[in-house]
């Protein structure tokens, strides 16, 4: 089963800056809503676990994420794959980053998951809620860390 | 006094009622053994990490694709030419082939701890497309086996009368687009389960709850390198199977590998509710192309030409037989001699199939039922009238194929059915609801049961097999105490084996049934068995009591010799009787008698004074019963395969709600003519239950796919069983017409041949017909009546000229 | 979150006690055990059956103080002083439950597996109601399923079980 996501959003922080920032696991992984920890395996790759589940059923998913296409200060794109109990995902993201009319970044972002296994029978049809939510708190954390304190009101 | 033909009251109950039943998850084991199975429908296995697992403390083992090629030569293949060489093992090895495929397994103390440890190993994948659909597999794009080159299991013509001559003369052809009858299985409440033990002797000895456990025991010897011998397999109480239990026998191996492995330890694997509905079987899917219908200015069907295409998923086991097993009912109940089918077998990156109630022949049957309403609607011919200018009546009945259908009475059970359903006024009602512009349809569904198949048939599917005819053992026995032990090699699931066989042995030896002792279950150290023994395909009322009552013959002489030995009486002034001491053996009209106590012990402890004459008696006599079978003619496709046919007719009124989309049932009536009836409880019983299977499967229950090769209803709540809610009140009925071909004048019953699925289908299309529709796929659930509604297909899926 | 989360099975057991069918019974448990498996597995009262993994089927349900539950969604733990009423605690001095009865009479089992459940729920529903109507069984019964029977008998065998009792 897969899924499409995509979005945008503005921050005030400069291209070069959001692109060192969002091209670096190290840097924003740790706004993963659910974020636990991070290992990096190589340059490229990291080994972030985060909290996943619904209701009260929750469990650590592991991704391998992995930065496959870098073209600062414009583009990157990352692959990822996930174990969890049951079943597995696959998920493709990249990010293009624009100017801002008046100053700051607009993020420009897609995100294909796919799941298979038992996942897909499970949650199937409660991943789209489940990750809006949390892609939505994914944006605030890094408006918030792209924008600084004085700027929530400018990135609007 | 007969007991055959009454509503006895069952044997089997008394343990059940008060749960002391034995099923084979209530018999404690040493280590439990943990699936850990594939997440993908299609993928290489790169490595396979247990390190982790193989160390948490109580687990015992840990298995992998590995062990299976050490320790295990790939299970029989059935099919001819390439499909010949698909290499089916308890685990995969190098790619799994769909969602659900076993990839490692780990006994461990606790169940929970098993899975604990399955949790830890660690499998790399690396994705591969999948095929899912038959038609696109047969392309040969994605295969689903490298080493074969093809997804092709099978392919032949089965072509008879002349086809191009009735169509030349046809008043009207009609053509039909595309038609899919849909995945589902009737899934038993038991899941599959087992216990194994590889004991010092060399043996493996099963616990289990396997349908058919003469031939798994013949695959299973190979499989794990062993003679037949040393496979002992033993069934208690089963909870249900309709076929689905047949291929159990693929986790049976992996269990007594893990108990080989693990030291001899007693191994259970209980398979979960998921893992059931995502591997353990499926229904045949089965889609139908460049359908043709000839007929003439009456609206009689002359000839069909198809061409079908069956899906058995990712492993053939107990295929290609299928592409064979539907042609025991070629023209359905219609009287056509003219018929050109090109059937295909393919492999997908779906679940293997696994007989289901109705196996291979409901298929069939449906397609046909569709031909005959699809051609009613269109020519404007009602659809009970429709059947009445095409059912066969004369009977015994050759098929152009060969198969003779002993005995049936197709127009009194459409008259039987129309009288219990009030059909004038349902016909009213509908007329009525039309105009108000209600959806209310009103569909008939004719189907046939075979019953006792001659697997020579299997031949036309590979002639190289060696398989023919049938049989079913039984032993009777006068115990020490004089009590009639009676042993069969069956293996029941449900359908009251016990009570029957004692209701046989009842009348043949002139006693109660509660003096006959039924071993419950199946136990090869039984040796009743043949290779036939199993309960399926609607086995038991003819081949199963036949080995009964042929035993009860064998055992009556050797009982009449002794006695008139003993009496110094002719033995044809013998009889059998109860007498003040229980049941014995008595010279008409005299004080003179032995009875069944004083005849075991002549022969088992006092013989001295027997004598030479009746060297030979034994009391302990074991009958196998074979049906006069021929090999059929391979090159023609033609012979008889099957003995009896049942038959069974349903009517059903629907009304749609234009809102929901839901078919509610408005009126069910269901008539069956299984010939001769042994108990008609039970037979009833088998009615009710087939019936549901098959409303659940119209409206509720379907295996459905994603395109990533996903199951979505791999769980009981996603696959939705139908429950007392959804089930209408039938009002069933019953004639007999009985059975020339069996001693009793019964027929096998059991499976029903899914005529709810037909009935659902003609009642749905008979409500939407109106509104442009032609239902073409055997699943009528609300969603897919919502994409019917939204996009009418009459223009594409039919045509006449 | 704390770094020594333990694994499931290195969590401590749990000390419950309970009564079952009358008789009291005290044992250590995994906290994730389900009452289901206390009972198969503890207590050896298999009679409770196990039919699927997300509480659809209902061959699992038993009484726990006197309301009818499907035993694969109770932790042991949650039965903790309760009293647990299973499909052997029918019979009485070995006579049979007018239910129990009435399901053989009528053919209310075929294979017999969901039967268990089906006798609990049924026994439950006639608790509270000694005069259901059809539509009302049809209720009662709608979280067991059966695959055998096809219902009807199951319906005839709960009306048959509730106008015996009713005599009684």
């Amino acid at each position: 089963m897969g899924i499409r996501f995509e979005g945008d959003f503005t921050v005030t922080a400069p291209r070069d800056e959001v692109y060192a920032f969002l091209s670096d696991p190290q840097k924003f992984a740790p706004c993963l809503p659910t974020f636990q920890s991070l290992e990096m395996k190589d340059e490229h790759t990291a080994e972030v676990t985060v909290r996943v589940g619904v209701g009260k059923i929750r469990g650590n998913a592991t991704i391998e994420l992995r930065l496959k296409d870098e073209q600062p200060p414009t583009h990157a794109a990352y692959d990822g794959k996930g174990k969890v109990m049951g079943g597995a995902f696959n998920m493709e993201t990249s990010f293009d980053l624009e100017d801002a009319d008046g100053g700051g970044t607009v993020v420009k972002w897609v995100g294909d998951l796919n799941m298979f296994g038992k996942l897909v029978a499970l949650a199937g049809g409660l991943i789209r809620p489940v990750a809006k939510k949390d892609i939505q708190k994914l944006v605030d954390a890094l408006q918030a860390e792209l924008s600084g304190p004085q700027a929530s009101g400018a990135a609007g | 006094m007969s007991w055959v033909g009454k509503s006895l009251r069952r044997k089997e109950d008394d343990r059940l009622i008060r749960g002391k039943g034995l099923f084979t998850d209530d018999e404690p084991a040493d280590l439990h053994l943990y699936i850990l199975r594939s997440p993908y429908a299609h993928a290489r296995i790169r490595g396979i990490d247990t390190s982790a697992a193989e160390a948490l403390p109580g687990v015992a083992c840990v298995l992998t694709g590995q062990d299976v090629l050490e320790h295990c030569d790939p299970f029989m293949e059935l099919a001819p030419g390439e499909a010949a060489e698909i290499k089916d093992y308890p685990l995969a090895r190098d790619k799994v082939v769909y969602q659900g495929e076993p990839v490692a397994a780990v006994a461990a103390e606790t169940a929970a701890l098993a899975m604990d440890a399955g949790q830890l190993i660690d499998v790399d994948y690396e994705m591969l497309e999948p095929v899912l659909d038959a038609a696109e597999a047969l392309k040969d794009e994605v295969l689903v086996h490298d080493n074969i080159g093809t997804n092709r299991t099978w392919q032949g013509v089965f072509e008879y009368g002349d086809v191009d001559q009735a169509f030349a003369e046809a008043a009207h052809v009609v053509r039909i687009g595309p038609m899919h009858f849909h995945r589902y299985s009737s899934t038993p409440l038991e899941n599959n389960a087992c216990i194994a033990e590889w004991t010092r002797q060399g043996t493996v000895e099963f616990l289990c709850n396997n349908s058919f456990p003469g031939f798994a025991q013949q695959l299973l010897a190979p499989g794990l390198r062993l003679p037949v011998e040393k496979v002992h397999i033993r069934a208690y109480d089963v909870g249900g199977s309709f076929g689905n239990k047949i291929w159990n026998y693929v986790y049976m191996a992996l269990a007594a590998l893990a108990s080989k492995k693990a030291g001899g330890l007693r191994v259970k694997w209980s398979e979960t509710r998921s893992e059931h509905l995502l591997a353990s079987g499926h229904g045949n899917e089965r889609s139908y192309y460049d359908t043709e219908v000839a007929l003439d200015k009456d609206g009689v069907i002359t000839a069909i030409k198809s061409r079908h295409i069956d899906d058995c998923g990712a492993y053939t086991r107990y295929e290609p037989l299928g592409c064979v097993i539907w042609s025991q009912v070629l023209p359905a109940t219609y009287k056509l001699r003219n018929i050109r089918i090109d059937f295909s077998q393919a492999l997908t990156n779906k679940c293997p199939v696994v007989p289901n109630r109705g196996y291979s022949r409901m298929q069939q049957l449906w397609f046909m039922e569709r031909v005959v309403d699809i051609c009613a609607h269109e020519l404007g011919i009602p659809a009970d009238e429709m059947r009445l200018r095409n059912y066969i009546r004369d009977f015994p009945y050759e098929t152009p194929n060969g198969c003779v259908y002993d005995s049936g009475d197709y127009p009194a059970m459409l008259a039987k059915a129309k009288e219990l359903i009030d059909w004038d006024k349902w016909v009213a009602y509908r007329d009525q609801a039309r105009a108000e512009g209600r959806y209310v349809g009103i569909g008939i569904g004719t189907t046939l049961d075979s019953g006792t198949n001659n697997f020579g048939q299997a031949q036309i599917m590979n002639p190289q097999l060696p398989f023919s005819g049938n049989s079913e053992a039984c032993i009777i026995r006068l115990d020490f105490d004089g009590n009639v032990v009676v042993t069969l090699g069956t293996g029941p699931s449900g359908q009251g084996h016990e009570t029957a066989a004692s209701q046989v042995v009842a009348d043949e030896l002139n006693i109660d049934p509660a003096m006959v002792q039924v071993r419950t279950g199946f136990d090869t150290a039984w040796n009743t068995y043949v290779g036939h023994s199993g309960t399926y395909a609607s086995q038991f009322a003819v081949t199963g009591l036949s080995a009964v009552h042929g035993a009860c013959q064998k055992l009556k002489a050797e009982m009449r010799k002794l006695a008139a030995f003993v009496l110094e009486a002719a033995e044809e002034d013998l009889e059998f009787g109860v007498g003040e001491q229980g049941p014995e053996v008595r010279v008409k009209g005299t004080d003179q008698f032995m009875n069944y106590w004083a005849l075991a012990n002549l022969v088992n402890n006092n013989n001295a004074v027997l004598d030479e004459s009746l060297a030979d008696v034994t009391l302990n006599v074991r009958h196998v019963y074979r049906p006069p079978f021929k090999v059929p003619d391979v090159e023609r496709k033609f012979g008889n395969l099957t003995l009896t046919y049942a038959s069974q007719l349903h009517i059903a009124v629907v009304e749609i709600d234009p809102d929901t989309c839901h078919a509610k049932i408005l009126a069910y009536a269901a008539v069956d003519d299984c010939g001769t009836v042994i108990n008609p409880q039970i037979a009833h019983g088998q009615v009710h239950g087939a019936t549901a299977h098959g409303i659940g499967a119209a409206i509720m229950e379907s295996f459905d796919y994603d395109e990533g090769g996903n199951l979505l209803t791999s769980t009981f709540s996603d696959y939705c069983p139908i429950t007392s809610m959804n089930i209408p009140d039938v009002v069933y009925g019953n004639i007999q017409n009985p059975s020339p071909f069996s001693y009793s004048g019964a027929k096998g019953m059991g499976e029903g041949g899914g005529a709810p699925l037909h009935t659902m289908s003609a009642a749905v299309q008979d409500a939407l017909h109106g509104a442009g529709i032609i239902i073409t796929d055997s699943f009528v659930s609300p969603p897919a009546l919502h994409r019917m509604l939204q996009a009418p297909n009459r223009e594409q899926a039919v045509s006449v000229d | 979150m704390s770094t020594t989360e333990l694994a499931a099975h290195e969590v401590p057991k749990v000390a419950i006690e309970l009564s079952v069918n009358g008789k009291r019974y005290r044992r250590e448990v995994e906290p994730r055990e389900l009452l289901v498996q206390f009972l198969r597995e503890e207590l050896r009262l298999t009679g409770t059956h196990i039919g699927c993994d997300t509480t659809y089927c209902g061959a699992c349900t038993v009484l726990l103080n006197g309301e009818p539950v499907k035993s694969c969604t109770v932790l042991a733990v949650q039965a903790d002083g309760g009293e647990v009423l299973t499909v052997e605690g029918l019979e009485q001095d070995g006579q049979l439950h007018p239910l129990q009865a009435a399901f053989s009479e009528h053919h209310g089992l075929q294979c017999g597996y969901c039967t268990p459940g089906m006798l609990m729920s049924a026994y439950a529903l006639l608790e509270r109601n000694p005069k259901p109507s059809r539509k009302e069984i049809r209720k009662g019964i709608q979280g067991n399923v059966c695959r055998c029977t096809g219902y009807h008998n199951i319906f005839e065998a709960i009306e048959a079980a509730a106008a015996a009792m009713r005599k009684e």
